[in-house]
């Protein structure tokens, strides 16, 4: 008798429990759009307004809303204090932690910024001179 | 990545996008999910996706389209099937010309009945309760019938007297053996009108002429597997419903085959904890119920009068639009009589919904279980033994398996990719409008996001901001 066909072990084939995976996971692919830029000119003012992190605040926050996602908020057990809002704490905490004295942000700054310079003429040659820009520079940056 | 791993992602990212879009998810993966493992049941796998998805209702339209609508083309596939196959065994080295002691004149096949009813059909009347539910087409006399299980019952009843099936083949019953042959035996022979024909011809004709099933027999079947309701009032031996078992546990182990390769021949074998199994499933559909888990234990069962009320009312009509209208009202019926027993009401919705999975996940061993009767088990036997002598035979279900694995294989293929084609269009349909909320959901947060950021960066409380932010979401 012939051998019957080898069931396919990858791919879109619905005939293996691989290939309907395969096909469900891709069905959950959606091209992601990029984020708008921020005005320049907001960011340069603004940042100078910004509090800095802060891990208390932030575990505060989260804390005060466990009762959203229907988690117990508070000393309700009688096994003593909450552990899981001193988790939150430590969790928050330790990402803050390393935020602060870990993350480094590289930033590029698009060519093509106009700039104004004050110098002596060289008769052609290069010229030593100062300047500024006369408008705002704008760069992307990643967080690592 | 191991299937155990990719099944968790998957549910990990429906868990994740349903929490995003309508709140925190709703069902557990653990014994919610019994497909979370390193098996290749397709089936299992979608059925419990779907569930996760939408729950009850679309796994009820799951299983009445694929029963109302996707038969006729199983039944179609599985004809060719077997015709390649019956082709196969004759093609392995005979003429293919008819036997003489096959045709008209001759002295014919002789073949026990116990040899071609592995599962014992023939013992049961058409005409009780419990007939009424497993043969079709019950004419009087059977032998009228257009079912050839019925027909077949029809000649056992009249010993000597020949009866000729579709003018294909000619069928004697014998309940007492001369000259060494055995009691209850059936003498076929093909027609006059095929003497001049092949075996080839008698095969494929004999294969149009059969009907194999339809939405109540398989229907039946599968409510049987589980909950034993024919098999307890017709009063199947022990013995019988293990031998059942057993065939159950071997399609099982086929189905779950993740391997290139069929399953070698030591999955026809049993372990001491499969054995164990097969005698509890025994016992539980000899007492017509079965044992769910709900937190405790609890016994589950659909009584008989619940089939025989379907399929009256499937019968009543030929309209597919009321045949699907009766199959949804019945399958809900059963699913709310097979939770009658839960104690608490919060348990009923999961048990209904794992009776209709439990439906879905049946399929395929309620069609080979109908497969695996008189009907086709004779063609089987008649080629096998002008092959390999009028002594062969198959000693039971299981061995016909064995020695038929590629048509049990593609058999198993072509009900499956039924199955998985109609589950797969809802669980992508379903996942299409998740995705589609998710994506919508991204869009607002980042709008949100942005006006968030310039309000900060415009001078705004951060307490503000956030109290605002708390309000979106």
């Amino acid at each position: 008798m012939p051998n019957p066909k080898p069931i396919p072990n990858s791919g879109f084939n619905l005939n293996s429990i691989n290939g309907v995976m395969n096909t469900i996971l891709a069905s959950f692919n959606i091209p992601d759009t990029p984020v708008e830029p921020l005005p320049p000119p907001l960011i340069m003012f603004g940042a100078k307004l910004r509090p800095g992190l802060s891990a208390d605040s932030i575990a505060a926050e989260i804390i005060s809303r466990q009762s959203d996602a229907g988690r117990v908020v508070g000393d309700v057990f009688a096994d003593g204090p909450n552990v899981e809002e001193a988790m939150e704490y430590i969790r928050v905490k330790a990402i803050v932690d390393a935020l602060l004295t870990e993350a480094k942000v590289d930033v590029v700054i698009n060519p093509g910024i106009s700039v104004m310079t004050v110098g002596v003429g060289n008769l052609g040659a290069p010229v030593v001179s100062q300047g500024s820009t006369t408008a705002i520079g704008i760069g992307d940056g990643i967080i690592r | 990545m191991a299937i155990i791993d990719k099944k968790k992602k998957i549910f990990g990212k429906i868990a994740a996008a349903k929490t995003l879009t309508e709140g925190l998810p709703k069902l557990k993966n653990s014994s919610s999910f019994p497909s979370i493992n390193n098996k290749g049941n397709s089936i299992t796998f979608l059925t419990d996706l779907i569930k996760s998805l939408v729950g009850f209702q679309a796994l009820v339209s799951s299983v009445v389209d694929t029963l109302i609508h996707s038969l006729p083309k199983v039944e179609r596939d599985i004809k060719q099937n077997l015709k390649i196959e019956l082709k196969n065994i004759v093609s392995c080295g005979v003429n293919p010309q008819l036997p003489t002691w096959i045709k008209s004149s001759g002295s014919g096949i002789i073949i026990e009945v116990s040899k071609i009813d592995f599962i014992d059909i023939l013992r049961t009347d058409p005409n009780s309760i419990g007939g009424n539910l497993i043969y079709n087409d019950i004419t009087s006399p059977l032998t009228n019938s257009s079912d050839f299980n019925t027909f077949l019952y029809g000649v056992i009843q009249d010993d000597g007297v020949t009866y000729t099936w579709e003018t294909i083949l000619d069928i004697t019953f014998n309940a007492l053996g001369v000259a060494g042959v055995p009691n209850n035996t059936l003498t076929i022979k093909a027609n006059q009108s095929y003497d001049n024909k092949t075996l080839t011809d008698v095969n494929n004709d004999y294969i149009n002429s059969l009907s194999l099933f339809n939405t109540e027999n398989i229907v039946n079947k599968i409510v049987d597997l589980i909950y034993g309701s024919i098999s307890s009032t017709i009063g199947k031996s022990i013995k019988q419903l293990k031998k059942e078992s057993e065939i159950n546990n071997v399609i099982d182990k086929m189905v779950n085959n993740t391997n290139i390769n069929p399953i070698n021949d030591s999955a026809f074998s049993f372990t001491k904890e499969e054995i164990y199994s097969h005698e509890l499933d025994a016992m539980n559909r000899k007492k017509g119920s079965a044992i769910i888990e709900v937190g405790k234990t609890v016994t589950s069962s659909v009584p008989i009068e619940d089939l025989t009320t379907f399929n009256q009312n499937m019968l009543s009509t030929s309209s597919i639009i009321e045949k699907k209208d009766f199959l949804t009202t019945n399958l809900n019926n059963m699913a709310t009589k097979s939770a009658s027993n839960v104690l608490s009401q919060m348990d009923v919705p999961t048990v209904k919904v794992n009776f209709i999975q439990q439906i879905i996940n049946n399929l395929i061993k309620g069609i080979i279980s109908i497969i695996l009767t008189p009907k086709i088990i004779l063609s089987f036997i008649i080629n096998h033994k002008i092959v390999y002598g009028p002594d062969a035979t198959f000693t039971d279900a299981i061995d016909f398996i064995k020695k038929n694995k590629n048509l049990t294989n593609s058999i198993m293929r072509t009900i499956s990719e039924e199955i998985i084609r109609i589950l797969m269009g809802v669980a992508l349909k379903e996942i299409a409008s998740l995705v589609a909320a998710k994506a919508i959901k991204k869009q607002k947060e980042k709008a949100i996001n942005k006006q968030a950021q310039l309000q900060s960066l415009g001078g705004v409380p951060s307490s503000q901001i956030k109290d605002s932010l708390n309000n979106t979401i």
